[in-house]
Order: C-alpha cells, then sequence, then structure tokens
C-alpha cells in the first residue's frame, strides 16, 4: 500500500529528474550535434575536451571569484543593515519595507536598470560621480573585463541584499536579549558581545545563507544575460553562461551535457563539505 | 513484506524501462531528422499560426497577421524578443521539436546552420516561377543553400554612416567624410571646437553587431576572412589591418567614444541621441528610430585611401517555415501574403529597412519617405556578406571574443586574431 501510495510520486521523479540526468548522461558520452545528423559514440572525448579548453576552466574561475566575492560582500552588507534594523529607532518598521524592495523586483528588470545606470555616456552612476566631482573622466563600468564582472556582482548584490537582512533578521530576534544584558554586567564591550554573542547564535542562519546563495551564485545567468552577454573579451562568461553558449549557440548537445555534468560535480562537492558543516553543528 | 516490495521495485524498473526506451527513440528523432514531410499536401485550415520573430520585427508582422485573419480567417500569434536573444529562442524551440511554431525570422548568417541543422523547410515546392526575378538578388542569393531555397527575405539591411548634419555645419564642414582619415580628423576638429566629446560611436559589446562592423572594415581595408580555397585568412593583410584600426580608433581619445563597448545596435541609438557624437554607424532601422531628430542624415560608409571607396555588410530578415510545422502549407501562404501586400503594408514603414522586391525600390511613396533610398541602394553596391557557413554561430563567438581581447587590450591584434585562426581552424569550422 506503502509503495503504491508514492507511485505517483516516484514517476513524476522519475519522468522529471532522473531520467532526464541518465538520458543527459548518455548524450554526453556521445557526439550529439544539430548541425550533424550522425551521432556517434564518444566515450569520454566530450569530457576531455572540455577538460583540456583553457575557457572552461577561466569560466570555472570566474564563476568562483563570483561566488566568493559576492557571499563575502553580501554576508558583510546583509549583516551590517540586518543590525542597524534590529535597533529600535524612529521609522523602523517604514526602513524595514523599504529594504525588501529589490527583492521585488524581477532579475530582469533589475539587470536592464543597472545596465542603464553602468552606461558610461548616459548612466546615472557617472553622472553622479562626475558632477561631485569624484572624477574627471567617465569611467567604462561595462568595458573592461574585471571591472564588468564586479559591476555585474554589484547588480546582483543590490538585488540579492534583502534575503540577507530578513535572514538576519530573524536570526538575530531569536537571541535572547539577557545574554547581551549578562554579558555587558560582566564588562564585555560592543564587539566583544559581537564576535561572542551574536555571530556564533547566527551561525546556523549564515550556513543556510551560504548555502542556498553558493548555489544561486554558480548559477548565475540571467543578470550576465542582460547586462553583458559575457563580455567584453568573456570578461563575465561564467560556467552557467559558458554551458548554455556551447549548447545552444553551437547546438552542440553532447558537449554541452558534459560541462552541465561538471559543473554539477563541482556543485555536489561544494554541497558535501557544507552538509558536513551543517551536521557538526546539529551534533554540537 | 519485504518480497512485496521488491516486487513492486521490479515492476517499477519494467515501467521506467519501457518509458525510457519510449522517450530516447522520440527524441532521438526530433534531434536528428525533424520531420520532414513535404509541401503540397493539403492540410485543414489552422486556427491559428505561430510566429517567432524579433522585436524590430514585430510592428511590421503584426499588421500582416491583423490582415491576414481578417482575409483569411486564421489568427497568427507571435512569439517576439530582442534581436540578441533571437537565434537561442528559435534553436530551443525548434531544436525540442516544438510543432506549435509555424514560422520564424531567419537572420541572413543563420540560414545555413538551420538548413543544416533542418530546423527550416526547404521552399522550393512553394515558391512560383518569377518570384525570384521579383527579389532584390542580394536578398535572394543569401538565402539559397544547394541550389534550394529556405526563407523567403521580407527585408534588406545594410550598415550606413549616421551624422549630425547641424554639428558638421557648425564646424565648417558641408559634406560628410569620404574616408576614415578624414573623419577622424573631422572628429579631432569638432573636438578642439567644443563641438563634439568624441567622433562616432558603434555598438561594439560582444555580440554580433560587432562582428558586423569588423567584416565591413575588413571589406574597407582590402582583407577578407577566408582566401579562395576556403582557409582562413583573416590574421593577416586587410582584416589584421581593420582590427588595428578599430583598437587605435578606441585607444585616440577623440576618435571612438569608449563606450561602444558596452553598447549594442539597439543601445548604441540611445548614446548617440544624447548628443554629442557627429557620427554613428548603426543598420538603416535606425532611421526609423531617429526620424524625429531632422539634424540626422545618412552617409556612403567612409572607405580607405587606396584600398576602397565604401564598404557596407549585408543583413536582413527572412522567413522561414519549421520543418516540425504542422500547417506547412498554411505558413507559406502567409510568407506569400506579405508578397502580395507589399505595395500596401510596406515593411520600410515598420522597421526602416530597405526593400527587398526590386517594384518597391523607387516606389515613389517610400522615396518620400525615405529621401534617403536612393543612396542606401547604391551603398549595396560595397556590401559584402558575412561568412555563410553552417558553424556560424561558433564562428562568431570566436571572432567576438578575439576582437573584444584586443578592444580591451588583453591581446594585440596580431595575437588576438592568430588565437582566433587557431581555434577555427583546430575545430574545422568551415
Amino acid at each position: 500500500m506503502a509503495w503504491v501510495l508514492v507511485l505517483p510520486s516516484i514517476l513524476l521523479i522519475f519522468g522529471l529528474t532522473i531520467y532526464p540526468v541518465l538520458y543527459s548522461f548518455w548524450l554526453s558520452l556521445n557526439n550529439v550535434s544539430l548541425l550533424n545528423p550522425v551521432r556517434s559514440f564518444a566515450g569520454l572525448n566530450n569530457y576531455i575536451e572540455i577538460l583540456s579548453s583553457q575557457a572552461f576552466w577561466a569560466a570555472l574561475g570566474r564563476t568562483f571569484y563570483f561566488v566568493l566575492i559576492s557571499l563575502s560582500v553580501q554576508t558583510v552588507a546583509g549583516l551590517t543593515f540586518a543590525l542597524v534594523l534590529n535597533q529600535p529607532f524612529y521609522g523602523r518598521g517604514f526602513v524595514r519595507a523599504l529594504i525588501l524592495l529589490p527583492w521585488a523586483i524581477p532579475n530582469i528588470v533589475n539587470g536592464v536598470m543597472w545596465e542603464w545606470i553602468l552606461n558610461s555616456s548616459y548612466g546615472a552612476l557617472n553622472g553622479i560621480l562626475l558632477q561631485i566631482g569624484i572624477i574627471s573622466e567617465p569611467i567604462q563600468w561595462l568595458s573592461k573585463p574585471w571591472l564588468a564582472l564586479n559591476m555585474v556582482i554589484l547588480a546582483d548584490t543590490w538585488k540579492v541584499i534583502p534575503l540577507y537582512v530578513i535572514m538576519f533578521l530573524a536570526g538575530l530576534q531569536t537571541i535572547p536579549k539577557d545574554l547581551y544584558e549578562a554579558a555587558r554586567i560582566d564588562g564585555s564591550g560592543v564587539w566583544r558581545s559581537f564576535f561572542s554573542i551574536t555571530l556564533p547564535l547566527l551561525k546556523p542562519i549564515l550556513l543556510v545563507i551560504l548555502v542556498l546563495r553558493t548555489m544561486q551564485c554558480f548559477g548565475v545567468f540571467d543578470i550576465v544575460y542582460i547586462m553583458t552577454k559575457g563580455g567584453p573579451a568573456d570578461g563575465t562568461m561564467v560556467i552557467s553562461f559558458f554551458t548554455y553558449f556551447q549548447t545552444f549557440g553551437k547546438l552542440n548537445f553532447g558537449m554541452g551535457s558534459a560541462i552541465s555534468f561538471l559543473v554539477a560535480f563541482v556543485v555536489l562537492s561544494i554541497s558535501l563539505v557544507y552538509m558536513r558543516l551543517l551536521k557538526t553543528d546539529e551534533a554540537d | 513484506m519485504k518480497w512485496n516490495a521488491k516486487k513492486t521495485l521490479a515492476i517499477l524498473l519494467t515501467v521506467m524501462m519501457i518509458v525510457v526506451a519510449g522517450c530516447s527513440s522520440g527524441g532521438g528523432n526530433n534531434l536528428s531528422q525533424a520531420g520532414n514531410t513535404g509541401a503540397g499536401q493539403e492540410t485543414a485550415k489552422p486556427e491559428k499560426l505561430t510566429m517567432i520573430v524579433d522585436t524590430t520585427f514585430a510592428p511590421f508582422i503584426e499588421r500582416i497577421g491583423a490582415a491576414f485573419e481578417q482575409e483569411h480567417g486564421v489568427k497568427v500569434e507571435f512569439i517576439t524578443t530582442d534581436y540578441n536573444s533571437l537565434h537561442d529562442k528559435v534553436v530551443t524551440s525548434l531544436a525540442g521539436g516544438n510543432a506549435n511554431v509555424d514560422i520564424v525570422l531567419v537572420d541572413t548568417v543563420w540560414t545555413a546552420e538551420f538548413a543544416t541543422a533542418g530546423f527550416i523547410e526547404p521552399l522550393n515546392s512553394y515558391v512560383e516561377e518569377g518570384l525570384k526575378d521579383q527579389i532584390v538578388p542580394i536578398s535572394y542569393d543569401q538565402r539559397v543553400i544547394d541550389d534550394n531555397l529556405y526563407a523567403l527575405p521580407v527585408s534588406n539591411e545594410g550598415k550606413f554612416l549616421y551624422y549630425n548634419e547641424k554639428m558638421l555645419k557648425d564646424g565648417g564642414y558641408d559634406a560628410p567624410p569620404q574616408t576614415w582619415d578624414e573623419l577622424n580628423a573631422i572628429a579631432k576638429d569638432l573636438k578642439a571646437q567644443g563641438i563634439a566629446k568624441y567622433g562616432i560611436v558603434w555598438g561594439w559589446t560582444q555580440a554580433e553587431g560587432l562582428i558586423c562592423d569588423y567584416t565591413l572594415l575588413v571589406e574597407s581595408f582590402g582583407g577578407q576572412f577566408q582566401d579562395e580555397e576556403g582557409n582562413w585568412v583573416f590574421n593577416e593583410g586587410g582584416a589584421l589591418e581593420a582590427l588595428e584600426f578599430m583598437v587605435n580608433s578606441l585607444n585616440d581619445k577623440d576618435f571612438t567614444d569608449p563606450s561602444s563597448l558596452s553598447l549594442n545596435d539597439g543601445t548604441v541609438l540611445n548614446a548617440y541621441a544624447a548628443g554629442g557624437i557627429p557620427f554613428m554607424m548603426n543598420w538603416s532601422f535606425a532611421v526609423n528610430a531617429l526620424k524625429d531628430n531632422p539634424d540626422i542624415k545618412l552617409a556612403f560608409i567612409p572607405g580607405v585611401e587606396g584600398k576602397s571607396e565604401s564598404a557596407t555588410v549585408t543583413g536582413g530578415g527572412a522567413l522561414g517555415i519549421a520543418a516540425t510545422s504542422k500547417n506547412k502549407d498554411w505558413a507559406w501562404n502567409l510568407i506569400d501574403f506579405i508578397n502580395e501586400k507589399r505595395s500596401e503594408i510596406i515593411v520600410n514603414d515598420y522597421i526602416g529597412s530597405l526593400p527587398v522586391w526590386k517594384d518597391l525600390v523607387d516606389n515613389e511613396e517610400l522615396l518620400a519617405k525615405y529621401p534617403d533610398l536612393g543612396m542606401m541602394t547604391e551603398q549595396f553596391d560595397y556590401a559584402v556578406n558575412r561568412p555563410n557557413i553552417a558553424g556560424y554561430s561558433e564562428w562568431s563567438h570566436i571572432m567576438q571574443f578575439a576582437v573584444t581581447s584586443a578592444l580591451v587590450g588583453e591581446k594585440t591584434p596580431k595575437q588576438a586574431l592568430d588565437d582566433a585562426k587557431q581555434e577555427i581552424d583546430s575545430k574545422e569550422i568551415k
């Protein structure tokens, strides 16, 4: 009876997850190009070709940079905002609602918006900087590979900060006030309280955010697609965009599947590490 | 209990295997030989036809669709996306065997690719005799692969030099420049007089438009992508000089607006309309977008002294019938309807590109709206095509990377093109 009850969901999971995964694994072992009607078994050739391609490693490196920088910048900024919003002040409710705003904006709109803001000749950012007098020449935000990647991170950060703030805020509110009072009585300063009480007690929330955001950052696609299309000089060609291009730009489905599996492997390894971290935390 | 579970599992696995077998054979068909049913079969009148077109084309096609529905009672539905996403949209729809798409817009450089992949139907059996003679050859010939027409051209495109007549007059110039050196000199002079910030703005983001500009500059500098035997030779001679010219113009503070690197064929219009730049390179569709500014005029693209008088690159839209469409003859009826209505619903009115029909080239109504039509038609005498190869998308992407690498200064032009040639050769793209 139990089997019969779960059968529909097993079929669904199989049809929507397991079968496509197996099928794309099979594709990755074959030469499957829409431009070539003849399919042939390729063994591990697709994998070998990808692993020896410089572009793949460059895209992977860029993605790691993206993940690392976004996570650290966003965590620090998100926590700062959350700490401020956790203090009682006049109009706090309003500010809390306001900080949610970017979260309500679709990724695509966010990408287009930042593309305008960062445009070097008519963009708002250069406009402001020039008027204040901080710069004398417009800065080409999206015309230099490394700078463009950082600008994409900035646009992404603006959009996801609310997630961090809300999560941290929720975490902060579960920390009992008397802990801080006790610490104060024992003579602990603000920083000491933060590092000995706030941070350790936020660890579970922090881990959840890290896991969630690592996966999201690893798969970052839409904002790159809108803002830079992987350019200039492949400076923003992150791994998911690279995979997409190999598959749908070049119509090479065998190669695209092989890259997807390599990426899946990397993501899986990261999540194993995270699972370990979460587990030891539970055991505490 | 345990035995029971095993038995259930066994049945489950059997079911799964049947599903796998069924799906994989179906998937295989979709990928390799997207159904090819040929023409001439009378199918029942469909309720609707579905087209994938880009946003530039949408206003025109919508007018056609409305007229078609009124006359034939078949609704025409549209899936629209911006040009830079159109290729992937069409590919993902057709590669997945989406039988709901009937007609797709095919850009010049996708014809070979789509035909090779079996996405679009050969049209020879639909085309009536004499049709070819009514169409401008440069538009028609781009769409023929191995003597088979794969898409019927509806718009003819090329790049042109846009200039701001008022800025030029204010600076003391009566005519647009004939060579790139002249353009550079005018730019420097206008900047010195405080009239302009930069000379020219282009859409040089890492996308197809960049390759279009590069192609026409290669022609300007007397270079070529392939030699007569089909070997790639763009890393030497005029093709190398063309890239060096692009890099130098960008590094020269007065010549190319540095923001060009983050602009595409669409957004470059915003930068140009914002003022302060006398020249812009763009397709003819920009005529429509800029028509409210009477100072903006069109000119021949400058040449290079001793090498060329002018050069441009071809483009344009054509309509192809999806190989998986169930309503191929009705799809053709719609395409033919455009032909029939060509002097009533004129493509130029909506997207501003040039007519593909010979009898429209000197249409008086059009001439009244597009005073430069004669000059624009003449510019096509200097037109070149981008390589007409099945692996074009991959080729183009490698070239986009090479050209932008040189433009941002990561590689020298020679190094960038050498690397690109090596990659293209090793992948045997031809």
